[in-house]
C-alpha cells in the first residue's frame, strides 16, 4: 500500500550521503538498512515493471543482498547510490532475461499487462492503451538486451543518461547512442516516425547524441 | 504519444508487492549474520567501543510473520535501549525513529482489550471535570469506557459523539466524565479536535508511506490551522486515543518525523511537570506538542489549545474496575 514516490530515509542519517551511509555500515552493518529504506521503493518498482512482481519478490531481496556484500567495493560516482543500485538490478535482471522477455510477448500477443493493475475504467482507454501496449511490448521483446537496459534505466528507473552510464560502467556516449537505436526501434515498432529527431531536448536529458556508430 | 511518453505511462502501473517487505527480511538476516561473526581482533578501522547511539534491524513484534509481510515491511531500524542520543544530537527525524522503535517493541494488542489510565490533566480543558487527575478504563478501539463515581464503577457503552460521528471516547479518556445519557444514547459532549477523528477501524486502511499518511491525515481535517498542523492533532488524538497495534503507532511516529513544520522541543514539560521530549508544532498562536519520555521514548503526554495532559500509568487490564 506504499505510495510514496521518493526514496525513504525516515529522518535517520537525514544529513548524510548514501557514500557517507554506506561507509559508515562498512563498521556498522546494521547502518545499511538506512540504505535499503531510501532506495528500495524505486528499486522493487524497477525490477516488477521490468520482471513482474513475482519475480521480483527473489530479485529485489537479492539486489540489497549483492549491495550489502559488495559495500566494500563501493566507490561514489554521485549524490547517491542510486546508479551503484540500479546497475546490480539490470544485471541480475539480467539472468532473467528470457522471463523478462517471455512476459512482454505475452503482452503483446493478449495485450493483457501481466505486471500492472487496470488503471482506468474507461473501456476506449483500456482498449487504446492496449493497443498500442502491444505494439511496444512486441518492441522491447526484440530489442538487444543492452538497448533494453538503456531505455528502461532511463524511462523506468528515472536514471539521467549520467546515471545511466555509471550503472551500466559505459561511456555516457554510449548511453546516447543506445538510446537513440533503442527508441527508433519502438518508434518503427510503434509505426511512427523516428522520435530522436522529433524531440525536443530537456535540461535533465538532452536529445541523444547522433549516433556513434558503436554497435551494441 | 511518441514511445518514450508511452514507456513513462507504463513505470506507474506496478502493483503493490511484498517484494520490498520480503528483501527487507533476507537483509535483515544477512546485517544480523555479519553481526554475530566473531570480530577479528585489532581489525583495522573498528571502532573499539560501540557508537553513542547505533541503528539495530529488529523484527516489529506485530504477530505472525504472514501478517507482518501482508501488512508491508515488517523489519525497521530501530536504537538499542539506552544507548540513545544526547539531547543535542536529536533531530525531529531521529525522535520519530526511536518513538517508532520503542513502539515497535510492544505487544500486540486487540481492539476489545480494556486499558486502565491514569491522567493529569491542566489547563482549560472544555469542561472543569476534566481538570485534575483522572482514573479511567477504556477499549484499546475507544469504543467503550467506564469511569468510578462517587465509588461506583459506570460503564459507558458510546453510541455516538455529537458532531463528530462514530463513537470514540476522545482524547485519551481525558472527557469521559463528559459521557452523558440522551435517551439510549450515550453522548459525549466535548470534541476538541479540529479533524474528523478516524476510527479505529479505519486504522488499517491508513496509507504507510510517511508524507502520504500526513496528505491523508490532513485532508481530513476542518480546523483552523494549515495542512500540518491537521495531521499533527489528529495523530496527537489518535495517539491518546487508541492503544494501537504496534507497526500502525510507529508509522504514526515516521509520519510526525515527516510532517513540515514540526520542531524538536528538547525541554518539553507534561502536565505532571515531568520533562521530555516533544514534537512540536505552531498554528497560529498555539503550540501544540506530543511529549514523550527521553529514555523509553514511549508517549508520555500532550498539549495544545484546551491544555494539557500527562499520563501517569496505563496497564492493560482483564476490565473495568482492574487496575493492573
Amino acid at each position: 500500500m506504499t505510495s510514496r514516490s521518493d526514496p525513504v530515509s525516515a529522518g535517520l542519517a537525514d544529513d548524510e550521503s548514501d557514500a557517507e551511509v554506506i561507509a559508515r555500515s562498512r563498521r556498522e552493518p546494521e547502518w545499511f538498512a538506512v540504505l535499503f529504506r531510501r532506495h528500495v521503493q524505486a528499486i522493487t518498482r524497477y525490477v516488477a515493471r521490468r520482471l513482474g512482481p513475482d519475480a521480483a519478490d527473489d530479485v529485489v531481496a537479492e539486489v540489497f543482498l549483492a549491495a550489502f556484500r559488495q559495500r566494500d567495493r563501493y566507490q561514489p560516482a554521485g549524490p547517491d547510490a542510486r546508479s551503484w543500485l540500479f546497475g546490480i538490478a539490470t544485471n541480475l535482471i539480467g539472468q532473467h532475461r528470457r522471463a523478462e522477455v517471455r512476459q512482454y510477448r505475452a503482452f503483446a500477443r493478449t495485450g493483457i499487462d501481466m505486471v500492472a493493475e487496470p488503471f482506468t475504467d474507461r473501456i476506449d482507454e483500456q482498449v487504446s492503451a492496449g493497443a498500442a501496449g502491444r505494439r511496444l511490448a512486441a518492441g522491447l521483446a526484440g530489442l538487444p538486451a543492452p538497448y533494453r537496459d538503456v531505455l528502461l534505466l532511463v524511462a523506468w528507473g528515472d536514471l539521467s543518461y549520467e546515471e545511466t552510464a555509471q550503472a551500466l560502467g559505459v561511456p555516457v556516449g554510449t548511453v546516447r547512442s543506445r538510446l537513440s537505436r533503442a527508441r527508433s526501434r519502438l518508434s518503427r515498432a510503434l509505426g511512427g516516425a523516428d522520435p530522436s529527431a522529433l524531440d525536443e531536448p530537456s535540461p535533465h536529458n538532452p536529445a541523444p547524441g547522433q549516433p556513434t556508430g558503436e554497435r551494441p | 504519444m511518441n514511445e518514450m511518453e508511452l514507456l513513462m505511462q507504463y513505470r506507474g502501473k506496478v502493483p503493490a508487492s511484498e517484494a520490498a517487505a520480503k528483501a527487507e527480511l533476507a537483509l535483515m538476516e544477512a546485517i544480523r549474520q555479519e553481526q554475530r561473526a566473531p570480530e577479528p581482533v585489532g581489525t583495522a578501522g573498528r571502532p573499539a567501543h560501540r557508537p553513542a547511539w547505533r541503528p539495530v534491524w529488529r523484527p516489529a513484534a506485530v504477530g505472525g510473520l504472514a501478517t507482518a509481510v501482508a501488512g508491508g515491511l515488517i523489519a525497521v531500524l530501530v536504537i538499542t535501549p539506552g544507548a540513545a542520543p544526547s539531547a543535542s544530537a536529536l533531530t525531529v527525524g531521529k525522535l520519530s525513529n526511536l518513538a517508532a522503535a520503542a513502539a515497535l517493541r510492544q505487544a500486540g494488542v486487540q481492539p476489545r482489550q480494556w486499558v486502565y489510565w491514569e491522567k493529569k490533566f491542566t489547563g482549560e480543558p472544555t469542561s472543569p471535570h476534566v481538570k485534575g487527575l483522572a482514573k479511567v478504563w477504556s477499549t484499546a478501539d475507544a469504543a467503550r469506557a467506564a469511569i468510578r463515581s462517587q465509588g461506583e464503577l459506570k460503564l459507558a457503552r458510546c453510541m455516538k459523539i455529537r458532531w463528530a460521528g462514530p463513537c470514540t471516547f476522545i482524547g485519551g479518556q481525558a472527557y469521559a466524565e463528559n459521557i452523558k445519557t440522551d435517551g439510549d444514547v450515550t453522548v459525549l459532549e466535548a470534541f476538541p479536535w479540529t479533524a474528523r477523528p478516524v476510527t479505529y477501524r479505519e486504522l488499517g486502511s491508513l496509507p504507510q508511506d510517511p508524507r502520504t499518511l500526513n496528505r491523508h491525515l490532513s485532508a481530513l481535517g476542518f480546523g483552523p490551522g494549515g495542512p500540518s498542523a491537521r495531521a499533527f492533532t489528529l495523530i496527537d488524538f489518535l495517539l491518546t486515543t487508541y492503544v494501537m497495534p504496534p507497526r500502525l503507532t510507529a508509522e504514526l511516529y515516521h509520519a510526525l518525523g515527516a510532517l513540515p513544520r514540526v520542531t524538536l522541543d528538547r525541554h518539553a514539560v507534561d502536565a505532571a511537570g515531568r520533562h521530555g521530549v516533544g514534537f512540536r508544532i505552531r498554528s497560529g498562536t498555539t503550540e501544540y506538542e506530543i511529549i514523550l519520555n527521553p529514555r523509553t521514548y514511549r508517549l508520555m503526554g500532550d498539549s495544545g489549545y484546551y491544555g494539557a495532559s500527562a499520563i501517569l500509568h496505563q496497564a492493560r487490564v482483564t476490565g473495568p474496575g482492574k487496575t493492573r
